[in-house]
């Protein structure tokens, strides 16, 4: 046995030298935090994450706090880091979530959240091309795989479509059924006018063949010194049946100095809403989206209701209109930070009916030391402060002010 | 099995030498570099308070600017990298010479090693284990030099001047070790399994070539071709976890590689084992 000391040793050196290593590595002593109720129910902040990093190490650490506890990115494996969250931006969208679990060999390699339709019966997927070599002769492809829910049966078909002018950089923004008729919305580059277009084309659900292609009434060309850009934004569960998609278009003013380099200054934005059934291009009253130079600004589709959300630092407000009659769905409702217990309003978005607010205890959470961010929902529609919460140290309170001192918690998003 | 622990004893009491002036020029760089760095940097910080300067200037990772063992580390890139890197370089030329020694050594050993009266699989185990024993062991020694490097920090800098440093920050501050030492165990096993499959292949193409010598260094570039073509094939058919609209789901790419790596295992070991047994003869 003696003479086999060398190999031995090694063994043993490998095996007690790795494993401590690796043992001391899965017991990171980074502390835990947690978002705590100060007033109101604690299942309202259940679906809201926060996330930022803990700074009192070399390299910050990624950190994300829910209502159930702190989690670190680093202490994700390898397979849950690459694989697990790869994707993770389509995964977002809690409809393709439940799609790819309930019909998981119907998604494969479909991931653009706005080409997908899907009701009690049917499960649509639009994707659209062109053919830009061909300029003489225009076309564009578009391609649907719809699947009936009832039945099981996939069907799929390819409808070339012979267009007047020829277009480039096509993608669907919205898709939506009525009876036997698929009404594919989609946006593209106009290769004469140098402009984005909307286009919708209509299919017959049960063959394919094309039964109209309108251009939308929209006329918003660049020219000099002026450039605009474009956002469609459909419902907020975009695969779901809907109405209306609303448009906005932020016109720009484009300046080019010595250097040749361009910068641009907006200077208004349009807000159109386009009806399915109608077919018209119906023009937002400028007083709902007023603010949306000067502040941040979110706009949330639900059926026939637009809900305008506008924060600054300072307060925070949310507007309902109804598109059917162009009238107001729901009193505005109007919050200060102060009003909620903070400094300032560092983020917030809509989920239904709920404004989901993150608040912080400085002017410069970014910068600050000892933030202790703060998370409010309030109900659009009532105006009512629902829950009010913290997030806390999920430690021993000797502890709890020197690890709150580095933690920074800047992005609010849905739980996934 | 008792065979096969000897022959593995062999290969390491072989690399013996190697393996310690390895282990040995290691720790005489990366301690010699610690010592003269902390020596010269304590006394350059002593002088500016003598000439009542300010020497606590942070940086955006080192912010309260006093000395850690980390903020050294990160300070000593080059020359603590280059121990490592010429040992990475002596274990992957050794990859070769663990066979080749044998042909070509002064004495053919490889003519006693065949004859040896145990199945010729075995030879191939404890080269393999010995490759994947030299390797681990370095990293091994090299994690138990850190905490020896810290000590040594901790007697050349004041308390005064000093301040703790977590190892994780510590493996994080050089950009050597984190290669190394992965964060999580996984990766480590992912990263040192798929190193350990390439040694394999590449013992399998060098069997290939003491089987058919000449016409061997074709079949074993054509192998090696064919492992690489075989790990491969998904990622350059843009089949990969980051592409989106790939058809397959992350997590079945992910599957798919696992059974395509065990396959290049399976494959170069049987027919490594296969070339010993039957085609190289004495």
């Amino acid at each position: 046995m003696k003479r086999y000391y060398s190999s031995v040793i090694l063994v043993l050196l490998i095996i007690v030298s790795i494993g401590t290593y690796y043992f001391y590595r899965s017991t990171d002593r980074l502390p835990e935090f947690k978002l705590v109720a100060v007033k109101g129910d604690q299942k309202e902040a259940d679906g809201i994450e926060l996330s930022g990093n803990y700074g009192a190490r070399m390299r910050s650490e990624i950190v994300n706090v829910t209502t159930e506890g702190s989690e670190y990115s680093s202490r994700q494996s390898m397979y849950e880091q690459e694989i697990k969250n790869a994707r993770s931006w389509f995964y977002q969208h809690s409809d393709m979530r439940k799609l790819v679990k309930e019909h998981r060999d119907f998604m494969r390699g479909k991931t653009d959240p706005d080409s997908f339709y899907m009701d009690k019966e049917w499960i649509i997927y639009a994707a659209v091309s062109q053919s830009p070599a061909n300029i003489e002769k225009p076309e564009t492809e578009i391609r649907v795989q719809v699947l009936n829910v009832k039945t099981g049966r996939e069907d799929q078909f390819a409808t070339i479509i012979s267009e007047q002018t020829p277009y480039h950089n096509a993608q669907v923004v919205d898709v939506q059924r009525y009876d036997n008729e698929l009404q594919i919305l989609t946006s593209a580059m106009s290769g004469t006018e140098f402009s984005t277009k909307f286009r919708k084309y209509v299919l017959d659900l049960s063959n394919g063949h094309l039964i109209r292609n309108e251009e939308l009434p929209y006329k918003f060309i660049d020219r000099e010194g002026v450039r605009y850009s474009h956002n469609v934004i459909s419902h907020e569960v975009s695969s779901a049946p809907g109405n209306y998609v609303l448009l906005a278009v932020r016109e720009e003013k484009v300046t080019v100095d010595r250097n040749q380099s361009y910068s641009s200054q907006p200077i208004a934005d349009h807000f159109f809403a386009y009806s399915y059934k109608t077919g018209k291009l119906i023009e937002i009253p400028e007083s709902w989206t007023a603010a949306s130079l000067n502040s941040h600004q979110q706009y949330n589709l639900n059926g026939n209701r637009l809900s305008v959300l506008t924060y600054g630092s300072a307060n925070i407000s949310v507007s309902g209109y109804d598109l059917d009659t162009l009238q107001e769905a729901y009193k505005r409702t109007s919050y200060t930070a102060a009003q909620l217990g903070a400094v300032s309003i560092g983020s917030a978005y809509m989920s239904g009916n709920r404004v989901i607010i993150l608040l912080h205890q400085n002017d410069k959470p970014m910068m600050a030391v000892n933030d202790k961010p703060m998370i409010a929902v309030i109900d659009a529609t009532k105006g009512a402060l629902l829950y009010q919460g913290e997030v806390v140290v999920d430690g021993p309170a000797s502890e709890a002010e020197e690890h709150m001192k580095h933690l920074r918690l800047y992005n609010l998003t849905p739980r996934i | 099995m008792n065979r096969y622990l000897k022959l593995l004893h062999m290969e390491i009491h072989r690399f013996r030498y190697i393996l310690a002036g390895l282990m040995a020029i290691t720790a005489a760089v990366q301690i010699g570099v610690i010592i003269r760095t902390l020596v010269r940097e304590v006394a350059k910080r002593k002088e500016d308070i003598l000439n009542h300067q300010s020497i606590d200037v942070g940086s955006a990772l080192f912010p309260s600017g006093k000395l850690s063992f980390a903020s050294t580390m990160f300070g000593i890139q080059f020359w603590f990298a280059l121990p490592i890197l010429l040992s990475i370089a002596v274990l992957g030329l050794y990859i070769f010479l663990i066979w080749y020694r044998d042909w070509f050594g002064r004495h053919t050993f490889v003519y006693r090693l065949l004859l040896l009266p145990t199945a010729r699989r075995n030879i191939y185990l404890a080269k393999a284990t010995a490759i994947l024993a030299f390797i681990l062991g370095m990293l091994a020694f090299q994690l138990l030099l850190l905490p020896v490097e810290n000590v040594i920090f901790n007697l050349i800098v004041p308390a005064e001047m000093r301040e703790a440093s977590y190892f994780a920050d510590v493996i994080a501050a050089n950009q050597a070790l984190p290669f190394l030492l992965p964060q999580n165990f996984d990766q480590f096993v992912f990263s040192y399994g798929l190193g350990f499959s390439a040694v394999l292949a590449v013992f399998t193409a060098i069997l290939l070539e003491r089987s058919y010598r000449r016409l061997g260094i074709l079949y074993a570039i054509l192998y090696l071709i064919a492992c690489a073509a075989a790990v491969i094939i998904l990622p350059v058919s843009n089949q990969t976890y980051f592409n989106p609209s790939a058809y397959l789901y992350p997590e079945e790419f992910f599957m798919i590689e696992m059974v395509i790596f065990a396959l290049v295992v399976a494959s170069s070991v049987w027919l490594g084992f296969r070339l010993l047994a039957k085609k190289i003869t004495v």
